[in-house]
């Protein structure tokens, strides 16, 4: 009853002035929008013209400027399948897991040590390993064919993936070292006395709480390993084309005569599925806060 | 249920020029079933001691021990103590069931379904069954401290640690818990050192209270007995509320002048004090207000803060100001000038350099046994 009165009583002029606060909210959220589409358009377009290369004939890929094909194809898919890109994705799929394990293997027993264990030479170490991530690997991929060729891991899958989880460590274990800081030590010495000795402790209590850190690092090395190329030429390059990865496959659209952008577009759009999938399967541990009620916040 | 004795305990972090001393040369002896409550002000060394105790941090030197058996190498979890932390340091992943059965899957070799039957037990004495299934995250900040405690009480330790379980949450339910734990610990018969920085938690809840300050024990002995008869000035000026006033003094004859006082030697003191300089301390709710010019010293109402059942009432007496805690609301107005009364039966001294307390109460009234947060002087 109370809110009908103060409702009934309201003045004119109040109920004139909320309205005008609403619109001028109206405004505001219909401009963030505006934003919002211009932000995605501008980011979605070189995607849309991808998607739009790969349904036409390479006859039509300068003729015509319009986003939708006038006569869409599907022959840059069935050449590409044809050339065997299932198997350089095999490939890829292959270096890139293992990769992808073996930097999340060595790094979150690395980056729960560096966040917990205050040991001498811990700063100075964090240093170096952040001095060598400003290395460009372009700058060392030289000397690290030849480590590797003397180690005979060139030529080989796995060689290529130890190589990838060597240069991805530095980042990888700076990004995990801030997750592990973030969750409270108090977890810890709960764990302690609930009998856990250093490696439960990370294995039964702060690997869950941590997990949306190793989602991140789980992606950002998926992403950057199934597309990198460099590393990849130099290594497996003396190798068969079937032993090749996805960006050095892509990269035999690109003849001495002619660049096949049709094929070229049609295997990114392929290439890129799984790294789409990858990434839905994972995200959901970006949005869930799992420390969430573990300590008061 | 155990005997718990920190002899000589050490405890330094760092080294070199950099090392810090936490605790230093830490005695104490808490007896089967005591409920000890360490208190003193942030970073006087009262967590590292309890940490020390848990096992979470090493003993620099000294040593501890639990049933007369020195633990100082042994891990935690071979200590048979429980631990309840400010934070709740809940597994957020884990429901609050797995939370209080996750030490005894660790440790003892129950099987899963006398796990449960443990858990369902604590809880219930907890009252928190209904929230056995939920997470951390769905618990209100009351709640996950009573699974907290669950997780401890399930283990059936020893010794119970609290390090400041009450800080995080909001006053009234503070009060609620508090007498709650007390009477878990009564029912429990459980050795419980506790940790506050709260004077009025330590009061309240302790059978006895261990005052640290700088990682040294200033004193241990009963609530009352602290605030009555403290040891030192720290002490003195630590325990109740609002604290203790302390004003600077010199023996002239028989009387004690200075700060705007003129004070006779209290009579128990007259014959063990020699001449110089004293603290000399009263608190705020042994003194009263009387008119101008006939108490110990004069001044002028400088605020006053009215409390309902009570007022403070700081009066400016010139080089200090003084706190008066009166009965009733609002009596005085600000700028009115007031006399303050001092009973010499409630002055304490203090040796000025020191601290040390060269004349305190003789003795601590009656109290009532029932009323263990009486603290009227």
């Amino acid at each position: 009853m109370a809110g009908s009165t103060d409702t009934d009583t309201t003045p004119d002029s109040t109920r004139s002035r909320l309205s005008g606060s609403q619109i001028r909210l109206y405004f505001y959220d219909a401009a963030t929008y505006l934003v919002y589409a211009l932000a995605a358009a501008f980011f979605m377009f070189p995607v849309l013209w991808v998607i739009s290369l790969s349904l036409r004939t390479e006859g039509a890929v300068y003729s015509a400027l319009n986003l939708i094909p006038s006569d869409p194809t599907l022959d840059a898919y069935r050449t590409v399948i044809d050339s065997g890109i299932l198997g350089w994705m095999r490939n890829t799929l292959v270096v890139t897991v293992v990769s992808v394990l073996g930097i999340i293997l060595v790094t979150t027993p690395a980056a729960y040590a560096f966040s917990r264990f205050r040991f001498r030479g811990r700063r100075t170490l964090l240093l170096a390993v952040l001095g060598f991530q400003m290395i460009s690997p372009i700058v060392i991929v030289l000397p690290l064919y030849d480590i590797m060729r003397t180690l005979g891991l060139t030529e080989s899958h796995a060689g290529l993936a130890l190589l990838y989880i060597g240069l991805q460590i530095p980042f990888s274990l700076w990004l995990l070292k801030g997750y592990f800081d973030t969750i409270p030590t108090a977890l810890d010495k709960a764990a302690r006395i609930d009998g856990c000795n250093r490696l439960q402790t990370l294995r039964y209590v702060l690997l869950r709480p941590v997990m949306p850190g190793i989602a991140v690092v789980a992606i950002f090395n998926f992403v950057l390993t199934w597309s990198e190329f460099v590393m990849a030429y130099t290594m497996l390059g003396p190798a068969g084309q079937d032993e090749y990865t996805l960006s050095m496959g892509i990269y035999l659209f690109d003849t001495q005569l002619a660049t096949q952008w049709t094929n070229i577009a049609a295997a990114a759009v392929i290439g890129v599925v799984p790294i789409i999938l990858f990434f839905v399967a994972l995200q959901r541990y970006f949005v869930r806060g799992l420390t969430d009620g573990a300590v008061k916040g | 249920m155990a005997q718990l004795e920190l002899n000589s305990l050490e405890k330094r972090f760092g080294g070199g020029d950099e090392q810090v001393e936490a605790v230093s040369e830490l005695s104490l002896s808490v007896i089967d079933g005591e409920f000890l409550v360490l208190v003193g002000p942030s970073g006087c060394g009262k967590s590292t001691t309890l940490n020390c105790v848990a096992g979470l941090e090493s003993v620099t030197d000294g040593e501890i021990r639990i049933d007369g058996e020195v633990v100082n190498d042994k891990r935690p979890e071979e200590r048979n103590i429980a631990m309840v932390f400010q934070s709740y340091a809940l597994y957020p992943h884990m429901t609050a069931a797995q939370n209080m059965e996750f030490g005894l899957k660790m440790t003892t070799g129950l099987s899963k379904g006398e796990r449960r039957e443990k858990v369902e037990s604590t809880a219930e004495l907890l009252d928190i069954s209904e929230l056995l299934d939920k997470k951390p995250k769905s618990l209100s900040g009351g709640q996950k401290q009573r699974v907290a405690l669950g997780r401890a009480i399930v283990r059936d330790p020893a010794v119970f640690l609290m390090d400041e379980p009450l800080s995080n949450l909001d006053a009234s339910l503070r009060s609620t818990m508090r007498t709650e734990i007390q009477q878990l610990q009564d029912d429990l018969d459980v050795t419980t050192v506790y940790v506050t920085h709260d004077q009025t938690e330590a009061m309240t809840m302790a059978d006895r209270i261990a005052i640290l300050y700088d990682g040294e024990l200033q004193q241990v002995g009963q609530p009352l007995e602290c605030y009555y008869r403290p040891e030192n000035r720290f002490v003195a000026e630590f325990i109740g509320e609002p604290a203790m006033n302390t004003l600077p003094v010199e023996r002239r004859g028989d009387r004690l002048v200075g700060s705007g006082v003129d004070f006779p030697v209290p009579d128990r003191a007259s014959g063990g004090l020699s001449r110089g300089q004293f603290t000399l301390g009263i608190r705020p709710e042994a003194i009263s207000l009387v008119e101008p010019n006939t108490g110990a010293v004069t001044g002028a109402v400088e605020v006053v803060e009215p409390l309902g059942e009570s007022s403070h009432v700081y009066v400016d007496i010139g080089d200090s100001t003084v706190t008066v805690k009166t009965e009733g609301p609002k009596s005085v107005d600000r700028g009115q000038r007031v006399g303050i009364d001092f009973p010499e039966d409630r002055v304490h001294l203090f040796d000025p350099d020191s601290g040390v307390a060269v004349a305190r109460r003789a003795s601590i009234p009656n109290e009532r046994p029932s009323d263990r947060t009486a603290l009227t002087d």
